[in-house]
């Protein structure tokens, strides 16, 4: 290239950048002109969905959407409605569709924080289940997933007493623990987690529907039509058959294999002393030594209170409660145990023993050897002064 | 300690016969610590943990760790030969290897910017413009990267310095906030696949080496404090730190996960306040990965330049393919897909030959400064200087 034709080339390029407010311009413009041509819905235009039930029979899902639909009224006010839609497709995008021209609003799952499954669909693989939930249809993966034997359907229309949707209970439920004792939240991403891990299997929280005795009454008269949703059992969900763990199983496999676990300990003694201790933090500790695993719990707990006592004044270190937290130990290492036996007898390993062996063993170990592992356990709780 | 703007003015060597030049190619090693923060780890933390796991397992973090190593290693003959002046007498020497290197190196940064702008459109598509047709994220991507490119290192350079500190907040906060179910054990075994098999697949994942090769044809002026030192830390610890959370996030799940970045910052301690805050993520992986594509166009097209003596070509060559690409591909995983066979092997070999070779290029310059070439020249010794 010749000094000329260099210098020709040197002009042309800082006039380019001269014009730079111009390409901001043009830039501007081009977005602009996607935006006006590309489909933006309003708030109005879509239907924010915030809890998902999925049936499955063998060859169709059963898709139902609790929705929240706003509408506009005069003055701006807008006013929430919340309603439940139940379609079925051959595919979970086929029922959200249906859903879609159902409602005449576009679903969107971006909001969702809520799924309740039945266990009938834990037959298909769980990847292909919640990922195209995920990449195609928005769904956080902070939403908590929980099961349920009855219609999903019914517990996403349940009229509970203190809120507008069944969903904000479930949810705070699992948040704040009001659901029942040790159960913890399982989000979309710790339950592919834990299913595509070496065991292969992970409890999730089972919600039941019951009929309230004494509907809540108030100015207006008694409520009617008002259910309880409780969360006391797991459901176990493994390559086999999903099978239930009952309320103290639940509560110690639990504490077992998740981080964060809340809830309340309930020791009677033999002598007839009833204590309520509520859990502050569990910490539990897997060793893998060969083919064995050795748990270790450490539960801290806060005195709430003990009842048929002689009166004495009850303190922590007092030996009524120390015996009441030794027997509180002794019980959920029974739990335990019997989680194991259960774990074995159905080929479905929810205590994650297969994963502590393979940290320690790698390539080398076989696979699905859960009846070859030895499991022991010990649990200690520890009364704290406060809480 | 005084901080003064770079201009082409003040950043040429007194004295110099390439002065022009190398003033449109210098910067501040404080410049070149911000582009390895930005261009130096956007594509190792956002795809690239998931296409990992889905070959190496738990292996991922310990892959890592090594590829790490080896990208460093990469790194320090860049920033040895780019702070040497050794460009600069070569390209006045001209000889054969020199162009046939930088030829090598000019397609070597072609190939990689092409199919870095695939994963970058395929991570937009899937975490941003969901459902939009995917010329409109190719005309709008191509645009600031083609902009940036033309306009030249000290332009990528300024944007990065300009950028870097506010990206870094956004990501130490991602981290700092962060609220999930985390096991560490999940990095764990480290024998998750044999010796042989872990480096078979693993240097598949060679492309990801030698990020910062387009700082071959920059001219580096230090300043006292060591930012290139401490920006090569901080990024390299931030990509160690991102694979070893994903693992520790979603286990054998990790395959499913797009863009890390964007899906770490949906977990955070304020997500049911403020919403899951994907947008500070997505902001830091759209301008990081802008300036990394733009960054390697400029590479490309200034290895091309010492070869033909003119970029024009290389440019235009680049403009066109990084957007007929992606459109031309009847499914953009292809490429991805083609990134992780033996082309991996060959563009690990290619970044390490590279690197090398460079580097051996200082000693030749050191030799060619050297007394008894100079004499053999005819050079009086003391006034050849400057080549």
């Amino acid at each position: 290239m010749d000094k000329t034709s260099r210098a020709v080339a040197a002009r042309l390029k800082d006039r380019f950048f001269r014009t730079k407010w111009l390409v901001v311009l043009v830039a501007v413009l081009l977005l602009v002109f996607f935006g006006r041509t590309t489909n933006i819905r309003s708030l109005t235009e879509s239907a924010l969905v915030i809890g998902l039930g999925i049936e499955r029979t063998e060859d169709s899902f059963t898709v139902s959407a609790l929705a929240v639909t706003v509408s506009g009224g005069a003055g701006g006010d807008n006013t929430q409605n919340y309603v439940v839609y139940t379609e079925k497709g051959a595919t979970l995008s086929e029922g959200l569709d249906k859903i879609s021209q159902k409602m005449g609003l576009i679903v969107s799952l971006s909001h969702c924080n809520v799924l309740v499954l039945s266990p009938s669909v834990f037959s298909a693989p769980p990847a292909a289940l919640f990922d195209p939930l995920i990449s195609s249809h928005s769904l956080p993966e902070q939403a908590a997933v929980t099961a349920t034997e009855l219609s999903p359907a019914d517990v996403l229309a349940a009229r509970t007493g203190t809120t507008v949707a069944s969903t904000y209970l479930i949810q705070s439920a699992l948040i704040q623990n009001l659901g029942g004792d040790g159960l913890a939240l399982v989000t979309v991403k710790d339950f592919l987690a834990h299913m595509l891990s070496r065991s292969g299997s992970v409890n999730i929280p089972l919600i039941d529907i019951v009929e309230q005795t004494h509907q809540p009454e108030s100015q207006e008269g008694e409520a009617q039509g008002v259910k309880q949703l409780v969360m006391e059992r797991d459901l176990v969900i493994s390559d086999g058959e999903p099978f239930v763990l009952e309320k103290d199983l639940a509560q110690a496999a639990t504490m077992l294999v998740r981080s964060k676990v809340y809830g309340r300990l309930s020791p009677v003694l033999p002598t007839g002393e009833a204590a309520e201790f509520r859990v502050l933090d569990a910490s539990p500790k897997l060793n893998a030594n060969g083919m064995s695993v050795h748990a270790e719990l450490k539960v801290s707990v806060s005195l709430l209170e003990v009842q048929n006592t002689d009166g004495e004044k009850v303190t922590p270190s007092s030996e009524t409660v120390q015996r009441a937290a030794e027997e509180a130990a002794r019980e959920l290492e029974n739990s335990l145990r019997a989680c194991h036996a259960l774990s074995l007898a159905h080929d479905a390993d929810f205590l994650h023993l297969q994963n502590e062996v393979y940290k320690k063993t790698g390539y080398t170990m076989p696979t699905d050897c859960l009846d070859g592992i030895t499991f022991s356990c010990s649990v200690t709780v520890e009364v704290k002064e406060a809480g | 300690m005084k901080t003064t703007s770079l201009t082409s003015e003040n950043a040429v060597i007194p004295g110099s016969r390439l002065s022009a030049a190398k003033g449109l190619s210098a910067l501040y090693d404080s410049q070149a610590a911000c582009l390895v923060f930005a261009c130096g780890t956007v594509f190792k933390v956002s795809s690239l943990p998931g296409l990992v796991h889905a070959e190496m397992l738990s292996d991922t973090f310990w892959l890592y760790l090594f590829m790490i190593a080896l990208d460093i290693l990469c790194l320090a003959c860049v920033f040895r030969y780019a702070s040497s002046g050794a460009d600069a007498a070569l390209r006045a020497e001209n000889t054969f290897p020199y162009r046939a290197l930088c030829l090598l190196t000019s397609l070597y940064l072609a190939v990689k910017g092409a199919i870095y702008f695939v994963y970058t459109v395929v991570f937009l598509m899937v975490d941003l413009f969901v459902g939009i047709p995917p010329y409109v994220v190719v005309l709008i991507l191509a645009a600031p990267v083609i902009y940036l490119g033309v306009k030249g290192l000290r332009g990528i350079a300024r944007c990065a310095e300009l950028l870097v500190p506010v990206m870094l907040v956004i990501v130490v906060a991602n981290f700092a906030f962060l609220e999930t179910d985390l096991d560490f054990g999940r990095n764990l075994p480290v024998n998750a696949l044999p010796p042989g098999e872990f480096f078979a697949r693993g240097l598949r994942f060679g492309m990801w080496l030698g990020d910062m090769f387009p700082l071959l044809f920059a001219d580096i002026k230090r300043k006292k404090f060591p930012f290139l030192a401490v920006g090569t830390g901080v990024s390299y610890a931030l990509v160690a730190v991102t694979c070893l959370v994903a693992v520790a996030m979603y286990g054998n799940a990790l395959p499913y996960v797009y863009n890390i970045l964007i899906r770490l910052s949906g977990f955070n301690k304020f997500s049911l306040e403020i919403g899951r805050l994907d947008w500070a993520a997505i902001f830091v992986v759209i301008v990081m990965a802008m300036l990394s594509l733009s960054l390697h166009m400029w590479g490309a097209a200034e290895g091309a330049k010492r070869v033909t003596g003119t970029s024009l070509p290389a440019l235009a060559a680049f403009s066109a393919v990084i957007v007929i690409l992606p459109l031309a591909l009847p499914n953009t995983q292809e490429a991805i897909d083609f990134s992780v066979t033996e082309f991996g092997y060959v563009m690990c070999a290619l970044a390490l030959f590279i690197a090398l070779s460079f580097f051996a290029l200082t000693f030749r310059r050191r030799w060619a400064r050297s007394a008894p070439y100079l004499r053999e020249r005819g050079v009086a010794v003391g006034e050849g200087r400057n080549g």
